[in-house]
């Protein structure tokens, strides 16, 4: 018994320890910060400020930003937007890892990186109204309130010339999910 | 496996596990540290580009547009990797953004005019059915059309003799020609043609090459995701002057995988069955025991970099089963060719190494030595549009539909037979006016 209470005493330290260093990580920048932007703390935010896990960042009228994160995921913040990074693991040597980002308000478009690469479920954005799973794209999240949010596909034609596959967004109300394949196309989700 | 081969090999692997990482020499986490600095945001982004990256490098210069946002050309070059994503809901907003901005120039709204042309092409609906007729000339030098041999002798029926006093070196071949095409586009992502051509053949001195050749194909054409498939079937006969004529059908397939805009891998694979015609004045050499099926498989590489530079590299393997064994052969080959496009055509040099492993000795020529022939082939050539290589034949041809194609050949025959080691040097000229029917 006396080697097991050892090693659950062990494992909790590891955990700790280890939620800790998350905690404290940054997990990407604000590579560009145009205006007025804040982050949870109401510490102003510019381009280069670095961004850490569990952070919100407020984009206030007339201000835009772009957040990097460390696996080459980008953001596109537009004027009085919130958003929150729940989740950010990310390995870069295997290139594996997990994202959720949470769009409180405002109008947020999303370049998938290695992440949602690697694994398209890996990559999970929460709206007021439902998520959105991406593979392999680009996006753009308009949520006017608790009630309403429009998701539009962008990303590649089928025609483009560079070999590149359009991608999918799976767009979900909780309890019904839609799939968008065809660039331009939308869905709006309400509460 | 000798040395050359293992030379080629190593070649391979240092042009495409070296070479591709170098061509990177901004990494990430100088982006990370430096997301605001013009000069090294502006090489990522270029760099990714070359790379096949291109969400990187879009996501590069939309916040370069964004921290630098009269910078013109920034947007040009935005509007420029928008455009070949077909990504059109942004491409439109961006275009309407800057003509509705009053600093923009008439020399980008020029420009902005350009890429919404473009567009409209893009959005009509691509015509169902098509059709073209090829006419074609080509003209070859040779300087040993007959293959004297190296040493001029060869064997005979186990004696060493001399090659034929009357063997013909220098000769020049002509080839006119005219091939019909006509397809559907059956969707956006795939089509079937179907093709046939006549081409008479003659030669100047001899007649060893002078015939008719007949031929038709059926291919179809698929895009499946990253791949792009064309299995095809095929029929020829020639109408020979001086020996038995030959019929060859066949099917086989290709595959090209785009792992991304630089980088591919092509694979195929084909089987043809051959048959010769007896010839009543010599049926003494029973033309027909060279009556063969062959097999063949292929795979290889294509890495283009800087948009104008393709190499590539193939690994074939040929096995031929032949009537009689001593014409059956495998024959593992490897090649390798640079295309660099140029603004009068594309140059492209080309090297080939094959060895062929015959099956069984042939006893009217030597009945103890197994014959393997080592063939090293070199080719340079240059091929586009008339208009490319003489601009002012633009008048006669405005849609540059008339191609042309310069090459030179050299054939290095090594083999333990004395009767097929020799060299060959071949310089053609080739042209082809293409008339659209149907388009």
């Amino acid at each position: 018994m006396s080697k097991i209470r050892t090693i659950i005493f062990t494992l909790s330290i590891l955990i700790f320890s280890m939620s800790q260093g998350i905690a404290n990580e940054m997990i990407g920048v604000i590579s560009a910060g145009i205006g007025d932007i804040y982050n949870q703390k109401n510490e102003k935010l510019s381009t280069g400020s670095k961004i850490y896990f569990g952070d919100t960042i407020l984009v206030k009228a007339q201000s835009n930003a772009q957040i990097l994160l460390l696996d080459e995921t980008a953001l596109t913040v537009g004027e009085k937007s919130e958003l929150t990074i729940d989740e950010f693991i990310y390995d870069p040597e295997s290139k594996i890892g997990k994202i959720v980002s949470n769009i409180k308000i405002g109008t947020v478009r999303i370049i998938t990186g290695e992440i949602s690469k690697k694994n398209p479920d890996n990559l999970e954005v929460n709206i007021p109204t439902g998520s959105i799973g991406a593979r392999g794209t680009e996006f753009v999240v308009v949520t006017e309130s608790d009630e309403k949010s429009t998701v539009v596909l962008l990303g590649p034609g089928k025609k483009n010339t560079l070999g590149m596959i359009p991608g999918i967004l799976n767009v979900s109300d909780g309890l019904n999910t839609v799939n968008i394949s065809t660039p331009g196309f939308q869905s709006v989700v309400f509460k | 496996m000798s040395l050359k081969y293992k030379k080629i090999i190593l070649f391979i692997f240092l042009s495409f596990f070296y070479l591709k990482p170098s061509l990177a020499e901004v990494t990430f986490q100088e982006i990370l540290e430096n997301p605001a600095d013009l000069e090294i945001n502006l090489k990522y982004a270029t760099e990714q580009e070359t790379l096949g990256r291109y969400k990187a490098t879009l996501s590069t210069l939309e916040r370069l547009n964004m921290l630098y946002p009269v910078n013109t050309d920034i947007k040009l070059y935005l509007i420029s990797i928008l455009l070949k994503m077909d990504s059109v809901v942004k491409l439109q907003l961006m275009i309407e953004t800057m003509l509705q901005d009053p600093n923009t120039t008439e020399e980008t709204r020029g420009y902005i005019e350009e890429i919404l042309q473009t567009i409209r092409d893009q959005s009509q609906p691509e015509p169902k059915w098509f059709a073209y007729l090829d006419v074609s000339y080509n003209q070859t030098e040779h300087n040993n059309i007959d293959g004297y041999t190296k040493s001029g002798k060869l064997w005979r029926v186990d004696v060493k003799d001399d090659f034929a006093s009357d063997a013909i070196r220098y000769d020049k071949t002509y080839a006119k020609g005219g091939s019909f095409t006509v397809g559907k586009n059956l969707d956006s992502t795939s089509a079937i043609s179907f093709n046939g051509s006549l081409n008479i053949n003659t030669q100047n001195k001899g007649e060893l090459y002078e015939n008719d050749l007949t031929s038709g194909s059926i291919s179809y054409s698929k895009i499946l995701g990253k791949h792009y498939l064309i299995p095809y079937v095929f029929y020829s006969k020639t109408d020979d002057r001086s020996s038995a004529d030959l019929n060859t059908k066949g099917v086989g397939f290709n595959n090209t995988y785009n792992i991304n805009q630089n980088n591919s891998i092509s694979y195929g694979s084909s089987f043809s069955t051959s048959s010769y015609d007896k010839i009543a004045f010599n049926d003494v050499n029973n033309p027909d025991d060279a009556n063969n099926d062959i097999y063949t498989a292929n795979v290889g590489y294509n890495f283009t970099f800087s948009d104008i530079n393709l190499i590539s590299s193939k690994i074939s393997y040929t096995e031929k089963y032949a009537k009689e064994n001593y014409n059956a052969y495998t024959g593992p080959s490897i090649n390798l060719s640079y295309t660099r496009v140029l603004p009068f055509g594309n140059f492209t040099i080309d090297q080939t190494y094959q060895t062929n492993t015959y099956k069984e000795k042939d006893d009217f020529i030597n009945s103890t030595i197994n014959r393997e022939d080592d063939i090293e082939t070199f080719q340079i050539q240059l091929s586009g549009r008339l208009i490319q290589l003489i601009p002012f034949i633009k008048r006669l041809d405005p849609q540059g539909k008339i191609y042309y194609n310069l090459k030179r050949t050299e054939i290095n025959s090594e083999s333990t037979l004395l009767n097929n080691s020799a060299i060959r040097k071949n310089t053609s000229f080739n042209i082809i006016k293409r008339f659209s029917l149907y388009e």
